[in-house]
């Protein structure tokens, strides 16, 4: 059956360190409510056992460059 | 210019309760009129001189001001009896529903209260924390929708009754009607923290005051009155409205002073909740609107604010500006691209700010001493009052001048400029031009320039606004310029560039076998403003490649494919080539622009712009260039490949027809019998055409006018010829098949056989424009030409709308210096623009610079 944990098109998401989390938005200049949210229950964010307040890394790749993109775990 | 000093956070919007409307009014309205019969405002009446003064030379009797002073001041009307706020109803109804019929707490149990709070309260800290503050309630929501199926109260056990709700104001409780006095009365008796848990905060708004005892009555200012020219007194339509609602108000107190029975009571009653409802809104569901003698249907307090003649729309976000022009255009082969023409009329009208400094002091006294064209219109002084030149004062102003007044001069060539058209669907539906002051009524703008407007010149009216202070100017020169614009921001493709007669004049000047004499070589060149000839020249005769290569920058070097052949230019000279639409006109396929771009800078692409376009219209001009029905002409080779081109397609079609009926036609993969036989005859049917359009190729060279525009990519393209001259060929449905439909089923036309299935019946054409169709096939062009419009007005309206629904969407959204992508609150939309960081426009440089 399809998951959407697993599935090919879902890009890599992780959950970054509170050091690495503050260096991340000390160079876009920007504090944790200015970044795209997520919700807990998101079923990326059930996966990664992420809490509301976590960071989550996302590695995409669009026309075959690869970068980051950032979300921020809210509650529904 | 002031700095802010505060910030709104939030604003909140309440009810008046009966005591604020009675303390914020300033006088007590009690009779239904106007003006007594010497044309005074009556005390008490409606336009009360306690209510501010709108004709010049009374004085408000409450501030003393007069008519530009005096803001005006709100007055009431007490009613005999309550009516309901008619644009309440629904929520008097939601408070009703929720509520105990006896002793009025909310239809929760205590423990029911103590869940909802704490999920709400849960829900204002996380939306405070996102800087969220209006984001839908949903513990709210959730709590009404249990409220509705409640029967018995769980405070009193009393078993709640039926609650009607039937628009626009009436209320029944089980059979019976409930009047506004009861339901005000319910209203009060809630209590505040039941309140706020339904959503309503009671410091701002009681419910209670959704019930009307007294109206507040706006000030005249707000409904003036108009004398026409007849002396005749004109009220508006709120007066009149009031007017109505005093005067039923009259009768009905008169009525219970007298002791009338209860239904004539209660008949006035419902007239006076009649108008106070169309006098908030006169297009209330379920009542008539009130109309005027004339008939005409009044337009009250919702009808001046809603829609798109509303206060909003039309008077807020639509405002007028000024320091603008608008008319009509037309077309001006001989400015710039970047210029705009500006009629001297308007130029006289319109301003620029010169701001007169220590260092510009003396040009600033000679300015303003001139009287005429390029002169100062008006000048601000240091207090920022501005006043107009006139003869009287003008010695006096010189005199006075000093650093930091501010002269407002006229237009003149060179000011700049933003010129716009609508719809401004992108961006370069706005862009800054060099201003050009001509004669005439009309803008003139070049044809290249028409393309980012998509304006042409049948009566197309632009608007041009002139920026007011420096940094705008600048900001207008370097970010909007019109040489800027030249490279599309979707696709880098070339936007900006020459078409038609520009194109066929490089085209054919470009030819190999191009060559003219000094004579016009000097004329071609001077015309496009060089003053030099071709070092080379063959027994005095020039080439058109040499002739065009005196536009080119200096030591360009450029080699793409072209055709079977290559398209080169080397060292500034095009030696290879034909400079054809796809080399030089609008498009993806325009890589020309973007090397000139790349090695000389945008001013030397448009210096490029202006002057080829110049010598492409002279070349156009002087090698003559026309068209006729003859060019549509069948030579007799022609008329005769035509014929069996048919003859041969026909043959094919029948065929397979045959092949169908005597079931030796092999079905395509998953396509029934029937179905490969109409895909099998659409490709042959589409195939005749490719043929048609083959021969015509081979047979007709560029002396054919049709031909070297189609060739050129100035106008037309081949098929428009073959369809002329050759035949139509299949005309298609919306669906993609062939035409089946039209009389009954299963035919088009009554003048063909049932289950007919060759070409001619299902809307092959055979003859082209020039010979003429049949009836039928007319008939079966205009089928499949309606079809193409309403596909094209179906798609275009459309794809507009969502086009223009995700522009609003992103509008406000820009590119940091970091190439992230924000928003005004600085939020991150994506980390990396486009997940690539590529600005479209600029791909091509990239490209042109590797080579």
């Amino acid at each position: 059956m399809l998951s959407k944990r697993e599935h090919e098109l879902v890009p890599t998401h992780k959950v970054i360190s509170h050091s690495d989390a503050n260096s991340m938005l000390a160079s876009f200049g920007i504090s944790v409510y200015n970044l795209p949210k997520i919700l807990v229950d998101d079923p990326q964010a059930k996966k990664l056992g992420a809490k509301a307040g976590d960071i989550i890394e996302i590695e995409r790749e669009d026309f075959g460059k690869s970068y980051k993109y950032y979300r921020h775990v809210v509650e529904r | 210019m002031s700095m802010q000093a505060e910030v709104i956070k939030q604003i909140k919007f309440g009810i008046f309760s009966q005591d604020q409307i009675k303390k914020l009014s300033v006088a007590k309205l009690t009779v239904p009129d106007t003006y007594n019969e010497d044309g005074y405002p009556i005390d008490g009446g409606l336009l009360d001189q306690r209510l501010g003064v709108i004709d010049p030379g009374l004085v408000c009797k409450t501030c003393g001001g007069r008519a530009k002073t005096c803001p005006g001041h709100f007055g009431h009307i007490e009613l005999v009896r309550p009516v309901i706020h008619s644009e309440f109803a629904k929520i008097i109804n939601m408070l009703l529903q929720a509520t105990c019929q006896k002793c009025h707490r909310i239809l929760l149990n205590n423990e029911q209260i103590g869940i909802f709070k704490e999920a709400m309260s849960k829900e204002i800290e996380s939306e405070v924390a996102a800087g969220d503050l209006a984001s839908d309630k949903h513990a709210e929501q959730a709590m009404l929708k249990k409220l509705k199926s409640v029967k018995k109260c769980p405070h009193c056990q009393t078993v709640q009754e039926k609650l009607k709700f039937s628009m626009p104001t009436y209320f029944y409780l089980g059979e019976r009607r409930l009047k506004p006095d009861e339901i005000r009365d319910m209203l009060a008796k809630i209590n505040d923290d039941d309140l706020t848990l339904i959503g309503v905060d009671p410091r701002t708004s009681r419910p209670e005051a959704l019930v009307l005892n007294a109206l507040l009555v706006p000030p005249v200012d707000v409904r003036p009155s108009i004398t026409l020219e007849t002396g005749e007194r004109s009220e508006d339509d709120l007066t009149h409205k009031l007017v109505d609602i005093m005067r039923i108000n009259q009768r009905l107190e008169q009525n219970i002073n007298a002791g009338a029975p209860q239904i004539i009571i209660d008949d006035l009653w419902e007239l006076l909740q009649y108008h106070v409802t169309t006098y908030f809104n006169n297009e209330t569901s379920g009542i008539p609107p009130a109309r005027h003698r004339s008939g005409r249907a009044l337009k009250t307090i919702a009808q001046r604010l809603k829609g798109k003649e509303g206060r909003f729309r039309y008077n807020l976000s639509g405002k007028r500006v000024n320091y603008s022009a608008r008319t009509v255009i037309s077309v001006d082969p001989a400015i710039d691209i970047d210029e705009v023409g500006v009629p001297s009329a308007i130029a006289e009208k319109l301003t620029v700010p010169f701001y007169v400094t220590e260092w510009n002091l003396e040009a600033a006294k000679k300015l303003l001493e001139r009287n005429e064209y390029p002169m100062v219109l008006n000048v601000v002084a240091l207090d920022g009052k501005r006043k107009r030149i006139l003869d009287t004062n003008k010695e006096e102003l010189i005199k006075e001048l000093k650093p930091g007044y501010i002269l407002e001069r006229q237009l003149r060539d060179g000011d700049i400029a933003l010129f716009n058209r609508q719809p401004s669907l992108h961006r370069i539906s706005i862009m800054a031009h060099r201003v050009k002051v001509l004669p005439g009524k009309t803008f003139r703008i070049t044809y290249p320039a028409t393309a980012p407007y998509n304006a042409d010149f049948d009566g197309d009216e632009m608007n041009l606004h002139i920026p007011q202070t420096l940094e705008a100017q600048a900001e207008a020169k370097y970010l909007m310029a019109v040489q800027n614009q030249i490279f599309s921001p979707r696709d880098g493709a070339v936007i900006i560039a020459n078409g038609w007669d520009g194109v066929i004049g490089t085209y054919l000047l470009t030819q190999d076998d191009s060559y003219m004499t000094k004579e016009d070589a000097e004329h071609l060149l001077s015309t496009a403003g060089i003053r030099e000839l071709p070092k080379h020249s063959k027994n005095g005769m020039y080439s058109g490649k040499s002739v065009f290569s005196m536009l080119l920058p200096k030591g360009l070097d450029f080699e793409v494919p072209q055709g079977n052949g290559k398209f080169v230019i080397k060292d500034g000279e095009l030696v290879e080539g034909v400079v054809d639409k796809k080399m030089y006109g609008e498009g993806r396929s325009n890589k020309l622009f973007a090397a000139i771009v790349m090695g000389y800078g945008f001013a030397a692409l448009q210096d490029f712009l202006t002057k080829s376009s110049r010598l492409s219209y002279a070349f156009t001009t002087l090698f003559g260039v026309t068209i006729g029905v003859k060019e549509y002409m069948l030579t007799e080779t022609l008329a005769k490949d035509k014929e069996s081109t048919l003859a041969d397609t026909q043959g094919r079609v029948k065929g397979l027809i045959e092949q169908y009926k005597s079931k030796k036609l092999e079905p395509l993969l998953g396509l029934t019998l029937r179905q490969s036989l109409e895909q099998t005859i659409m490709v042959e049917l589409d195939l005749a055409r490719g043929k048609a359009i083959q021969m015509l190729n081979k047979n007709t060279d560029e002396s054919n006018f049709a031909m070297l525009m189609a060739n050129s990519g100035a106008r037309a393209n081949i098929l428009n010829m073959e369809q002329m001259s050759m035949f139509l060929g299949q005309q298609a449905t919306r669906e993609g098949g062939r035409i089946k439909r039209g009389y009954y089923t299963n035919r088009v036309v009554p003048h063909i056989a049932k289950n007919d299935s060759s070409s001619g019946a299902h809307g092959f054409v055979s003859n082209g424009f020039v010979d003429g169709l049949t009836p039928i096939e007319m008939i079966m062009h205009a089928v499949g030409g309606r079809g193409t419009v309403i596909q094209k007005g179906l798609l275009t309206q459309r794809s507009g709308y969502l086009q223009r629904r995700l522009a609003n969407a992103l509008q406000d959204y820009y590119v940091l210096h970091d190439n992230s992508v924000r928003d005004v609150n600085n939020n991150v939309i994506e980390t990396i623009y486009g997940g690539d960081a590529i600005d479209p426009t600029k791909v091509e440089f990239s490209k042109q610079k590797k080579e």
